[in-house]
């Protein structure tokens, strides 16, 4: 096996690794304003974070069972839209992701100029 | 709006909590008429790629449901498997000799009928043995109870509560599926017995035990029954025995002695009918009196000698806990 080629399936793993996480930030992030889940897709594509639909739907539920997003069904659009907005727990947890992010990017840049030639 | 849709909903909400359902079709619903919007595109085609953006059903419902998705986690499985397999290889073969002797020795139109009824009771047996040992692994699944939780977020782990190097296990496979073997057996004797009469009488069959038992008190039997199962597989999956143990195991005993007294003292256990049938073709009484108590007696000797027992090993292993802690590891 050819060893300077990286496996196109193994990239995809660990890239999907290192951007699961941050998902959540963007979402809390996004969602000061009250967004349903299409919008919110739109929203984060155009910021330039890759999300899928199947990912991001299922996701939303589970950051509203935890608390940290609150939900309304508002029936005054062409259609009925589940709306998610932050909650105050979401705001703070916002908060620690955000310095929690920061932090681990300025180490990890530091560690990359020092390490690779 | 559309069947494809319709049908693509169905089969994500199917596979959620009936609470969660409406929630989620409703939501998925305008979410699938945002997509198609965005997309612009032809009704036929646009469903079709808006579907696939989507993935399959059977995801998009794990990432909704979210929680424990198996019936016996992989803490357990290993135990479950090993624990099923010797009690199956167990059972099974008695249950089928046992019915194979009775069916042979009282065969009266070939041997046929007879190897037949042996091999279907023998599966019963082997099912419900599978059944009830699925449904002990997977109470204590969800109870949490597992013998060492090195993931488990509410406890902090400490490396003292290692456990010794090759040490044997003081519940062993064996004593378990033996335990488990004979109460199973109690399950199938008395299930059995409803289903066949000591006599045929002119006035309908005769049984030995009176059928009025199961206006209750069967049932109960039945579920310490299957509550000392689950104990036992709860014993075998915790190793030793543990101060809830303790309790719980006292606890079904002294219900299951309870029980007992309480039906021989209250109730009519044996059938006056069978009593009458018996003496007229014997001629003598049956001995009823000296049954029972032969019954009672042996009852309440095995409900002290397993409370004492399971006293006695658990408090003789707090007594060694200490030592064993602290112990070095042994060269073996």
């Amino acid at each position: 096996m050819d060893e300077k080629r990286v496996d196109d399936e193994i990239l995809i793993g660990h890239v999907q690794e290192i951007r699961r996480g941050s998902v959540v930030l963007a979402c809390l992030a996004v969602l000061r304003e009250p967004r349903y889940g299409y919008a919110l897709l739109g929203t984060l594509r155009k910021a330039g974070i890759r999300v899928d639909g199947n990912t991001l739907y299922p996701l939303l539920r589970r950051l509203e069972k935890q608390g940290l997003l609150t939900s309304a069904w508002n029936t005054e659009d062409v259609r009925p839209r589940k709306y998610y907005r932050i909650s105050s727990s979401g705001e703070l947890l916002l908060e620690r992701l955000r310095t929690e992010w920061r932090t681990l990017n300025a180490d990890l840049e530091r560690l990359l100029r020092e390490e690779t030639p | 709006m559309n069947d494809l849709v319709d049908r693509y909903i169905w089969a994500v909400v199917k596979r959620l909590p009936a609470e969660q359902r409406d929630d989620v079709a409703d939501e998925l619903r305008a979410t699938i008429a945002d997509m198609l919007e965005g997309r612009g595109a032809g009704e036929e085609t646009g469903v079709r790629d808006v579907l696939l953006e989507l993935g399959d059903p059977a995801e998009l419902a794990v990432g909704f449901a979210g929680g424990r998705r198996c019936l016996i986690g992989p803490d357990l499985y290993p135990m479950y498997s090993r624990l099923l397999r010797l009690l199956l290889s167990i059972v099974v073969p008695i249950v089928l000799a046992a019915t194979l002797a009775e069916k042979l020795w009282t065969a009266t139109d070939g041997y046929v009928p007879g190897i037949l009824e042996s091999v279907a009771a023998a599966f019963n047996v082997g099912v419900m043995i599978a059944f009830w040992v699925t449904v002990a692994f997977f109470a204590i699944d969800r109870a949490g109870a597992r013998r060492s939780a090195p993931h488990d977020r509410d406890r902090v782990w400490d490396p003292a509560s290692l456990p010794p190097v090759a040490t044997r296990r003081r519940i062993t496979l064996g004593e378990t599926a033996g335990s488990l073997a004979l109460l199973t057996l109690l399950l199938v004797a008395v299930v059995w017995e409803r289903g066949h009469p000591v006599f045929h009488e002119a006035g309908g069959p005769v049984f030995f035990l009176d059928h009025g038992l199961w206006s209750g008190w069967m049932q109960a039997l039945i579920a310490i029954v299957v509550a000392s199962m689950v104990l036992e597989v709860w014993k075998y999956v915790s190793g030793h025995w543990t101060a809830p143990l303790v309790v719980a195991n006292v606890a079904v005993d002294v219900l299951f002695a309870g029980l007992v007294v309480a039906a021989l003292a209250t109730q009519q256990v044996v059938d006056p009918a069978f009593l009458a049938a018996f003496r007229e073709r014997t001629g003598d009484a049956f001995p009823v009196g000296f049954v029972g108590g032969l019954v009672l007696a042996f009852v309440i000797g095995i409900t002290l000698w397993d409370v004492v027992d399971c006293l006695y090993k658990y408090l003789a292993r707090s007594r060694l806990k200490p030592a064993r802690d602290s112990g070095t590891i042994p060269r073996s």
